[in-house]
């Protein structure tokens, strides 16, 4: 699997680089198995595709979907430009991406500029029967996300939330049965009127590692906040701060499985 | 074509009362009318139920959204009589917020005076409550003399609320995504990358914001947990409103001698002045930081962390 969450941002760092670099070790960490089941979560969609019964040739073996993803492009490509082309309707309705390429599946088109997604065809479905006449991004994306019409008067869950609640009770594990990945998508990914045990999670905090700032500083500058740490120290008995303070020693281990080298030259 | 004929509208209230509506009228108007009638007693307890709990961190009737006869309020003299004040008041609501923190109760100190069980149901002392996510991100904005851009796609074309609008200024609950900017200019215009600003995305999402996508109080969700200390100790979206935010900035270099800037800090963050052992603390780090520029970033990193300055106490 390629490492294909790795971020260029001067502020962040991959999921894969955490793992990578010992962050396992932080067991039970909600932040922690959070970053696992994303990989996991891919890594499993990825190893499905290679599994013997989904080869070509096994058609009609028993297949279960285990787990899924759905990747949501807000406003994506043109489908004629892509998996519904027209090759038939002429330039004025294709444009300048007109070419089609056939499929290892017998009958089935796509858009010139997916050659090797051509050679896999047999390995997904395409859905070319479904629109909604709905033309606002974010009327549509609720329409697709929830199956209802914006302006009813409850907020309805997201597919996903939907998923949460039937699955829940079967579910085992400290991962949600749905997450989402990389930010929250509001309304469009929420739980509406579910309540929030099918909120999904945050998505993975940043600060797991503080760029630029040296191991010797973060220890000296974590000594200085116990150090003025007037009103805990006087109020330690107080279960709000106990549970505050055991939130933040997590967070600690997260960070302690990453050192950062000394300001450079 | 002639404009269709309006006709009046029957409108049936939750008591089952029915009104006619007048085709010039708002029905939410209407509404709001009959709620804050002294013969709907629902909306009073719910209300003063709520504004207690609000003030107090636990409804009198414990917890608010669960109000039904076989919850009995912890003190019934006590939540009959703010029903009372609330409609002998008007339904003024400034009033009754006046009421409850001018009272005894309220200005309870928030160190615990009984080890009794029923302490906290009874409001023995002030509750310690976590900021709520929009209190906290406008704090440390006010502190630092910085801004967050917020956006919502909904509806098109996306909004963009005003930098000078804080957080708890923004009323529609699709608005999650707090996008950085740095002093008022947008993350697009200040040259940081889409990347970054998804960073800092969920700030409020993490603190606990409810969406309010039900008028359920237990939509927020202010529970501790280890990803918001990662942000608090840690994002670079904090980082950077300490290491520049010029707010901190006028403190650290407005000249003053080392132990004034102290206690203008001090003020600034938690509203006092250091005690003599903070200030030996504060004064040993200023002198041993490397460089010694980290101070003027790293002390009100560790004033915003402390517990005193993230809880209401």
């Amino acid at each position: 699997m390629n490492t294909i969450h790795k971020s260029s941002g001067a502020t962040d760092t991959s999921r894969r680089e955490v793992i990578c670099r010992g962050f396992r070790s932080a067991a039970g960490l909600l932040t922690a198995d959070y970053l696992l089941a994303a990989d996991h979560l891919l890594a499993r969609g990825l190893a499905d595709q290679t599994r013997p019964d989904k080869v070509p040739g096994r058609v009609g073996a028993k297949v279960k979907a285990r787990s899924v993803i759905q990747v949501f492009l807000w406003g994506g490509m043109s489908y004629i430009d892509t998996w519904d082309p027209k090759p038939a309707a002429g330039y004025n309705y294709m444009g300048t991406l007109s070419a089609v390429i056939p499929t290892n599946v017998p009958g089935v088109q796509i858009g010139g500029l997916f050659p090797k997604l051509a050679e896999q065809a047999d390995k997904f479905s395409l859905i070319r029967g479904m629109t909604h006449r709905n033309n606002g991004h974010e009327t549509a994306a609720y329409l697709m996300q929830t199956g209802h019409t914006p302006g009813e008067r409850l907020a309805y869950p997201s597919v996903g939330a939907v998923f949460s609640l039937f699955k829940s009770p079967e579910h085992k594990g400290v991962i949600p049965p749905y997450v989402v990945l990389t930010r929250s998508h509001g309304r469009f990914s929420e739980e509406g009127f579910l309540g929030p045990r099918f909120t999904p999670p945050p998505p993975p905090p940043q600060g797991v590692i503080a760029r630029g700032i040296t191991d010797d500083r973060q220890k000296a500058r974590r000594k200085l906040l116990t150090g003025l740490n007037t009103m805990g120290h006087a109020m330690a008995a107080r279960q709000e701060l106990a549970n505050t303070e055991e939130a933040k020693k997590q967070a600690y281990e997260a960070t302690a499985a990453f050192t950062w080298p000394a300001a450079g030259p | 074509m002639p404009p269709a004929r309006i006709e009046p509208q029957i409108a049936v209230f939750p008591d089952g009362t029915t009104i006619t509506l007048a085709p010039n009228q708002d029905p939410r108007e209407v509404f709001a009318d009959w709620l804050i009638t002294p013969r709907n007693p629902w909306f009073t307890r719910s209300i003063v139920n709520r504004v207690w709990y609000w003030l107090l961190g636990r409804g009198i009737i414990h917890e608010p959204d669960d109000i039904r006869e076989d919850n009995p309020p912890s003190n019934s003299e006590l939540l009959a009589y703010l029903e009372q004040e609330l409609v002998a008041g008007g339904y003024d609501l400034k009033r009754f917020y006046r009421l409850i923190v001018s009272s005894n109760t309220y200005q309870l100190s928030s160190m615990p005076r009984f080890n009794d069980p029923r302490a906290e149901a009874n409001f023995a002392s002030y509750p310690l409550r976590r900021l709520d996510a929009e209190v906290l991100i406008d704090a440390i904005n006010k502190i630092t003399g910085t801004t967050d851009l917020y956006t919502s796609p909904i509806p098109e074309p996306f909004t963009y609320i005003p930098a000078d609008k804080p957080a708890i200024a923004i009323a529609d609950g699709s608005i999650t995504s707090p996008f950085l900017t740095l002093f008022g200019r947008s993350a697009r215009a200040t040259g940081i990358s889409d990347l970054f600003s998804r960073i800092v995305a969920v700030f409020l999402t993490l603190f606990g914001r409810s969406a309010r996508a039900t008028g359920m109080e237990n939509e927020r969700n202010n529970k501790p947990v280890p990803a918001q200390w990662l942000h608090m100790l840690n994002s670079s979206h904090i980082q950077r409103k300490l290491e520049q935010g010029p707010g901190l900035k006028a403190i650290f270099d407005s000249g003053r001698r080392p132990d004034e800037i102290v206690n203008v800090l001090y003020l600034t963050v938690l509203s006092r002045l250091p005690t003599h052992e903070e200030r030996k603390t504060v004064a040993e780090y200023m002198r041993s930081a490397r460089p010694r520029r980290n101070a003027a970033s790293d002390i009100p990193w560790a004033l915003i962390n402390s517990p005193e300055f993230l809880y209401r106490h």
